[in-house]
């Protein structure tokens, strides 16, 4: 199981006349074939910003200031507009959040699917409606056949969805990110959906980055997960280590303002207080350190480097470093290279 | 793994954590008018506004001249005279129909100078028709010059004649279009080009001035366009919020009456009007534009109020016993003001040049009012003439409009609450 | 989708009746009116009158009569101009009027909409900055004004064009360009503007996302979005077109329809100014319900909605 994507040092802002906007700065993960790897944080934080830029998407006034994005032994960064425009719905595809806006509306989804289809792949016109039927099926929508004759507006939002994914699938695709795909979509859909992509992940063996602000939808689905606060990582691990072996006071943090279902016990939600940083102007430290309770004066002065606690595990805090003051709940972490 | 000074991991305090700047949030009205001063175009156009307001108000309080003061013997006068010295300190100008006007070296007129009958020889009418028959060169050149001689004009100016030969104009060959022959002294060339100061815009064809009567035509024509909006608010407002607050059947019909009316083109039924009642004053016009264009300004009002109803402060007021008129006149329409004066600011320009166009059509104020339509409509005939008379009048309403349309663009995005930032 | 067109026949014909009444009682009941008024009219036309709309029998009748005129497009005779009928005149003013109209409906088409693109995909860069200048001009200076420049400055000055008339083909330009040009100026802002916020729309994203190539993504994906609104302005644009034609006709001294109605209410000539009312009005209402229909033929949400199901 090779690695399949890598990103170094990813920095990407918005040059807006009002100042520059730093949305991700300084972002790097990997990941390998087979992970569904998901990206959860505020919003703001910088998750979405970082997907489009994987993928070339990063619109005008913004810009991939720094760093490089590894797929498939190029760097995505260097290249053109029409040669990423080959791999996008092709080798990397990529769904949205909002399914109602996210169709043309004067097209139908056949027009829509055959024309993705066509464009990346040698099938006539014939057998790319048989592949889009195919697809749609594949998904769940029924009655493809007759379906896929009809305009967006005629689906719900469930159904939009599907096609959406259905669209991206349709070339077989290495890599899928997914952006918020159930945000917008009732919680009983949401579970189709998200069942829907665990589905097809299986049979299609794609990979599948995940973003949202949701930790129960990542719990149910990913293999990995990356916690970004103010354009950076704060955290990165497996589903277990995350979850049941936390090492960064806003990871701790997001856990318990989250509702936990335990029949019988009565817990006090604890919100983070503060709001997030403002992006033009953003701290010189680690950008949590004005909403955590373990700030220290390294923290307001220097960002963390990231610490490694395990083959899979890192965090970006300096209470793990070796000469921080033991905190119950935090381990001291190696090096990141070691 | 770097070494950190041990100093640094010291717990922070509350107070140490924060440094977040608070920017100040401004209301709705004070981020509009920011975002609409840094628009340099609207801000023109609201100095514009300004300053032809004043023109119209202040104007005609500056000149001495009425606007229906005729004077025949400075008619059709251009803003910019070609002055000639044709004696020490004795300058004369030349008008389009070739009389001669005296002047001060500064532009300042003097007279008409009285026109007499030629002295001199005179050509027959068959010699002058055929002078380009069997005559050789030199004959025909002969003839030609005393031809010629008709494009001659003689004048009295202090007791001796002036004579203007004005043959140049028509034979390109010759050197100078005019020539002057006075007390012995021959002047070809023209002076200088003085500005006309008894009037600045030129005279029309009546030799009433155009500045004075440009100035009264903005008193009509901004009249014209404000009263006619103001109906068009009042009239389009209540319509459009009753319309959009009762909803339902009221609500269908009322649009439906609005949608006829706007199944024919506005035009038309302002030219219809002012036909049947005809012309009685200024009043005719102004209800006829108010009373026709009251629908855009209807749809807009009822589409907000549509949207606006269904927000909870509604809710809380009509719980809160807030009789409908006041829910409408104090909560409603005040949070509409933004689009209603958005349209109301681009109503005015349409305004004037509705009345222009009536006034082009014959159909506008009725004289001796003149508007800068009328204005215009008059001036067309002499264009190629006297185009200064069409080109000021013309260039009044154009630039009226410029204004209004530049502060009423910036004044969609400065309103436009989807870029607030404060 | 036959049902929708046949309802909004229905309702355009009721319209035009609705009008044609509106305009008959009009006409008839304003004291003073015209046909009531004092006016010294020709001995030889109130004959003709008399005859034509028998003014001294009952109003119902009256309105029988004329609207049964209106069906079989007699419109009667004209008030001032001796010997014709209205119809004549409308006859012969429509076909100089029509081909103006629709050169200066080809020129806001065939200009107006590719600008409008080319300023949003180039936005903010010089191309932008002159055509929305251009076109800002366009809207804000009057119809009239862009005439008589156009006289003073190509015809007068320069000579390149004729004063006035059609009968040199180079005489049709100014008239074209002056009556064009606040809706080609008009239809450029629009497009510009709905271009702008068409490739602002989430689906414009999916369809890069998906790897179609930008060329198509603009051609394709965005411009049909686009000139939606663009084909809902073409009923004021040809209300603007019709109603320019007054001024503009006149000022160039054209023998269109426009000049006749023009000289009509100046010598208030009450049955040609009823007749080419009526006449204009209904053709507007056909025009309008022309676009309407083509309107639902282009968003298949209209067509969806309205009464196909």
């Amino acid at each position: 199981m090779g690695k399949i994507l890598e990103v170094n040092n990813l920095k990407t802002s918005f040059f807006t006349h009002l100042g520059e906007v730093q949305a991700v700065r300084g972002s790097s993960f990997s990941m390998n074939e087979g992970d569904i790897l998901g990206i959860v944080g505020e919003s703001g934080s910088g998750k979405s910003v970082t997907a489009m830029s994987i993928i070339g998407l990063v619109e005008e006034p913004g810009k991939i200031k720094e760093g490089s994005v590894i797929f498939d032994n190029r760097d995505l960064t260097n290249l053109s507009e029409s040669e990423l425009s080959e791999l996008r719905g092709n080798e990397i595809a990529m769904i949205f959040q909002d399914p109602m806006t996210s169709l043309n509306p004067v097209f139908t989804i056949k027009n829509l699917m055959i024309e993705v289809i066509q464009r990346h792949t040698d099938m006539n016109k014939k057998e790319a409606l048989k592949h889009a039927i195919y697809m749609l099926d594949l998904v769940g929508i029924p009655e493809a056949g007759t379906r896929i004759n009809s305009y967006p507006h005629q689906f719900s939002g469930g159904m939009r969805q599907r096609v959406m994914i259905a669209t991206a699938l349709s070339c077989n695709p290495k890599l899928l990110i997914a952006d918020e795909p159930t945000t917008a979509l009732d919680v009983t859909i949401q579970a189709q959906i998200l069942e829907l992509l665990l589905r097809l992940k299986d049979e299609t063996n794609t990979s599948i980055i995940l973003i949202t602000h949701d930790l129960g939808v990542i719990a149910e689905v990913c293999t990995d997960i990356i916690v970004m606060y103010g354009g950076m990582m704060m955290e990165k691990g497996t589903v277990d280590e995350i979850f049941y072996k936390p090492n960064h006071p806003y990871t701790n943090g997001l856990h318990s303002s989250v509702p936990h279902i335990v029949s019988g016990k009565r817990e006090r939600l604890i919100p983070i207080e503060g709001s997030p940083p403002d992006l033009m102007k953003p701290p010189a430290g680690c950008p949590f350190s004005p909403r955590c309770p373990h700030a220290m004066q390294i923290c307001k002065e220097e960002a963390a480097p990231m610490f490694r606690l395990s083959d899979t595990h890192t965090s970006a805090c300096w209470l793990l470093h070796k000469d921080a003051p033991e905190v119950e709940g935090y381990i001291k972490g190696g090096n990141q290279d070691d | 793994m770097r070494d950190i000074d041990k100093s640094k991991f010291v717990f922070l305090s509350e107070k140490e954590k924060e440094f977040e700047e608070f920017r100040p949030s401004l209301t709705y009205w004070q981020d509009a008018w920011r975002r609409l001063k840094k628009n340099k175009m609207s801000m023109v156009g609201l100095v514009g506004i300004i300053l032809i307001i004043l023109f119209a108000i202040i104007g005609p309080l500056t000149t001495s001249m009425s606007y229906s003061d005729q004077v025949n013997d400075f008619k059709n006068l251009p803003p910019f005279l070609r002055v000639y010295e044709v004696a020490p300190d004795k300058f004369v100008t030349i008008t389009s129909d070739y009389s001669l006007i005296r002047t001060t070296k500064n532009g300042r007129l003097i007279e008409r100078l009285e026109e007499i009958e030629v002295s001199g020889p005179v050509i027959t009418d068959e010699e002058r028709t055929d002078v380009t028959k069997i005559l050789s060169p030199s004959e025909q050149k002969k003839r030609n010059d005393e031809a010629k001689k008709n494009l001659v004009k003689q004048y009295m100016m202090d007791g001796e004649i002036i004579e203007l030969n004005f043959s140049g104009v028509v034979d390109s060959e010759l050197e100078h279009k005019y020539v002057f022959t006075y007390n012995g002294q021959v002047t070809n060339e023209k002076t200088k080009t003085v500005w006309n100061k008894k009037y600045p815009f030129g005279s029309d064809n009546l030799g009433r001035d155009v500045l004075t009567r440009v100035m009264y035509g903005a008193r009509i024509s901004l009249t014209v366009a404000f009263v006619a909006s103001l109906v068009n608010f009042i009239i389009g407002v209540t319509y459009g919020a009753i319309a959009g607050f009762e909803g339902g059947r009221v609500d269908n019909v009322m649009m439906r009456i609005v949608d006829i009316i706007n199944s024919v083109p506005l035009v038309l039924i302002i030219i219809m009007l002012m036909v049947l009642i005809g012309n009685q004053g200024l009043w005719t016009i102004i209800l006829a534009i108010g009373m026709v264009y009251w629908v855009g300004m209807a749809r807009l009002v009822r589409g907000q109020i549509l949207s606006l109803k269904e927000q909870e402060f509604v809710l809380a007021a009509t719980t809160l016993g807030v009789s409908r008129k006041n829910i409408i006149l104090r909560h409603l329409i005040p949070n509409a003001m933004g689009p209603i004066i958005i349209s109301m600011t681009m109503m005015i320009p349409s305004a004037v040049f509705t009345e222009a166009f009536m006034s082009f059509i014959g159909l506008g104020v009725s004289a001796p009012m003149a508007s800068w339509g009328t204005l215009a409509n008059n001036a067309l005939a002499a264009i190629l003439t006297s185009p200064y008379q069409l080109f000021f009048p013309a260039a009044a309403i154009a630039i009226t409009m410029l204004a209004f349309n530049f502060l009423g663009d910036g004044l969609r995005d400065a309103l436009d609450p989807r870029l607030r930032k404060g | 989708m036959g049902k929708y067109f046949l309802k909004r026949l229905a309702a355009a014909l009721l319209t035009i009746l609705l009008i044609a009444t509106i305009t008959f009682i009009l006409m008839h009941s304003i004291p003073g009116g015209p046909f009531t008024r004092e006016r010294p009219v020709p001995d030889s036309i109130m004959e003709r009158l008399n005859e034509k709309y028998n003014l001294d029998a009952p109003l119902i009748e009256q309105y029988w009569d004329y609207m049964k005129g209106l069906v079989t497009l007699e419109l009667g005779p004209s008030f001032s101009i001796i010997g014709k009928d209205v119809e004549e005149l409308i006859g012969a003013g429509f076909p100089t009027s029509a081909k103006i109209g629709l050169f200066a409906t080809i020129l806001i088409i065939v200009v107006g909409i590719p600008f409008g693109i080319i300023s949003a995909l180039k936005q903010n860069r010089p191309i932008d900055y002159t055509v929305m200048f251009l076109a800002t001009l366009g809207v804000t200076v009057p119809s009239f004004v862009i005439a008589t420049l156009i006289i003073y400055v190509f015809a007068g000055l320069l000579g390149w064009l004729p004063t006035f008339g059609i009968e040199n083909p180079l005489g049709y330009i100014g008239p074209v360009i002056a009556l064009a040009g606040y809706s080609l100026s008009f239809v450029t802002r629009l497009t510009r503007s709905s271009m702008l916020e068409v490739l602002r729309q989430d689906y414009i994203r999916t369809a890069r996302a998906n790897g179609i190539k930008e060329v198509v993504v603009m051609a394709k994906h965005a411009v049909r979005n686009a000139l939606i609104p663009v084909v809902t302005y073409v009923g004021p644009m040809v209300a603007g077109i019709l109603t320019g034609s007054f001024v503009i006709e006149r000022i160039f001294a054209l023998p269109g329809m426009g000049g006749y109605f023009v000289e009509s209410i100046t010598n208030r000539d009450y049955t040609t100014i009823m007749g080419i009312t009526v006449f204009y009005a209904a053709f507007y209402i056909i025009m309008i319900l022309l676009v309407d229909v083509a309107y639902a033929f282009i968003d298949p949400r209209i067509r969806f909605e309205k009464g196909a199901k």
